[in-house]
């Protein structure tokens, strides 16, 4: 053994050889604690917890550190619903012994299962509740403290004999026998529940008869056959249990409200999810839209830029194109006006643009109109005269027609023009025949066809 | 018969879990006081 005094070993004896400590007492406690320790773990294998109960807090009251007594404890605590006490235990089990304890084991699998311990709790809490309410004689509020407490943790067995010792107070025995059936069943030694159980007896005739532990063998009887019997319930009358109109209703009801529960909670969210989508895919679309406006609309700048840059560069081409095409009409008319043929001449200065000339062919132009025109016109003149009296009047008309185009005031004009009016009147043309006459009248006074188109004029009228 | 009341003493109220860490507490600090109090009584056993 080790000396508490001076820590070290020796094999037998109460008074220490190394510091002549008397350990006598020191020794009995412990042993004491060993012993209760036993004692209350053979009760607990028994399942008389609220007996193991006692033992193991006198052992643990002995020797404090006695860490196997502590830790059954703990679990008897457990057992009967005390969670609080059952922590503690562990908690000081577990400072006092760091390794190798399972205290550390048993608190670890209760803090997992945070819900159930939470549970626990509050029938604990419920119970203290009680208890307050008990002692302030609101026996009812105490009673469904109790049965709430029961409900949440069947296994506070402090809680049923309170509840039983509650209806017993307010004489409703047939509940406080409910109760202590059930509490029976759980722990069949508990010194209060036998005690309540006689008192039930003495208080309820019928039953006073038969000894205590025979009685609470017939209710376990009871509550099993019942149990059985809930069990195994012919078919008829458990479909009839389940076909009640107002279960169905009840069911019915739950389930609309359940629904309308979840749709009020849960809409709002789904909606104000789905807007903020819409708002998002409508931001994205504005955004790719603007974009693509953007781009197009630089595109188009581009394309227009790039297309009046073309028609410039065409333009240019086609001044340069028309430039040279009307310097070679200007040569083939030189050439014309060289072999001395007028009327061919003159008809091609009329395809000339001179706005396509540069400055020297433009010269060239100018010569040649004041000095082939009035010749080319004289020549036009002799032949359509001479077509006119030879009654060739197609050929004469083309001629004259070409007489007035290149004609600039000469003295033959008035006559090209009779003749003209006189070939349209002979083909039957009088609206020409007449506009020829009035233009002879209007513009010619002086003129000696003057008498000649206004008798031809009047003859036509 | 059973007395309501005296029979309601018996009823301790539990542990709850926000007690534990008090009661530990409480608990270390009566160690300590079991202590003093040794200490004082050997002294007066010298003393005498």
């Amino acid at each position: 053994m080790k000396c508490p005094n001076c820590g070290k070993s020796f094999s037998f004896g109460n008074i220490c050889p190394h510091c002549n400590a008397d350990i006598y007492l020191y020794n009995k406690t412990i042993n004491a604690s060993i012993k209760l320790y036993n004692k209350g773990l053979d009760m607990a294998k028994k399942g008389d917890m609220a007996s193991a109960e006692k033992f193991l807090e006198h052992s643990v009251m002995f020797n404090k550190y006695n860490v196997t007594a502590r830790n059954l404890l703990g679990l008897v605590y457990f057992e009967r619903g005390r969670i609080g006490n059952a922590l503690k235990e562990w908690i000081v089990s577990s400072s006092i012994k760091k390794e190798n304890n399972p205290a550390k084991t048993y608190i670890d699998k209760v803090y997992k299962n945070p819900r159930e311990m939470d549970k626990m709790n509050d029938a604990v809490h419920m119970y203290n509740q009680a208890i307050i309410y008990a002692k302030q004689d609101t026996i009812d509020l105490a009673i469904i403290q109790l049965k709430k407490a029961v409900s949440v943790n069947p296994k506070l067995i402090e809680a049923y004999n309170l509840l039983v010792l509650c209806y017993i107070k307010i004489k409703k025995y047939s509940l406080a026998r409910k109760y202590l059936n059930r509490l029976l069943k759980r722990e069949r030694k508990n010194e209060k529940a036998l005690k309540y159980l006689v008192e039930l007896n003495i208080l309820s005739p019928s039953k006073s008869k038969k000894s205590q532990i025979d009685y609470y063998d017939d209710e376990i009887e009871n509550v099993s056959s019942r149990k059985k019997a809930k069990n195994s319930l012919p078919y008829k009358e458990y479909k009839k249990r389940f076909i009640k109109k107002g279960e169905i209703i009840a069911f019915i009801t739950g389930a609309f409200c359940s629904a309308a529960v979840v749709m009020a909670l849960l809409l709002p969210s789904m909606i104000d999810t789905r807007d903020n989508e819409i708002i998002n895919l409508k931001n994205q679309i504005e955004q790719i839209t603007s974009t693509e406006t953007d781009e197009k609309t630089l595109e188009i700048e581009n394309l227009k830029a790039e297309n009046e840059n073309l028609k410039k560069q065409l333009e240019k081409n086609q001044n340069i194109l028309y430039t040279q095409e009307n310097t070679a009409l200007v040569k083939e008319a030189l050439n014309l006006e060289a072999e001395n043929n007028y009327e061919e001449c003159a008809v091609k200065i009329l395809e000339i643009k001179p706005e396509y000339l540069a400055e020297k062919e433009k010269l060239q132009y100018d010569t040649l109109v004041e000095s082939v025109y009035p010749k080319a016109s004289q020549s036009f003149y002799n032949k359509g005269k001479s077509d006119f009296l030879s009654n060739n009047y197609n050929e004469a008309k083309i001629n004259l027609e070409n007489c007035l185009k290149f004609a600039n005031g000469e003295n033959f004009v008035d006559d090209a023009i009779y003749y003209l009016g006189k070939i349209a009147e002979n083909n039957g043309d009088i609206d020409t025949a007449k506009s020829y006459y009035q233009r002879i009248i209007s513009e010619f006074p002086q003129s000696n066809q003057y008498k000649n188109a206004e008798t031809s004029l009047g003859n036509i009228e | 018969m059973i007395d309501f009341k005296s029979e309601l003493e018996k009823y301790q109220p539990m542990m709850e879990m926000e007690n534990i860490e008090n009661s530990i507490h409480t608990e270390e600090f009566q160690d300590i006081l079991d202590m003093l109090s040794y200490i004082s009584k050997q002294n007066d056993l010298k003393s005498k």
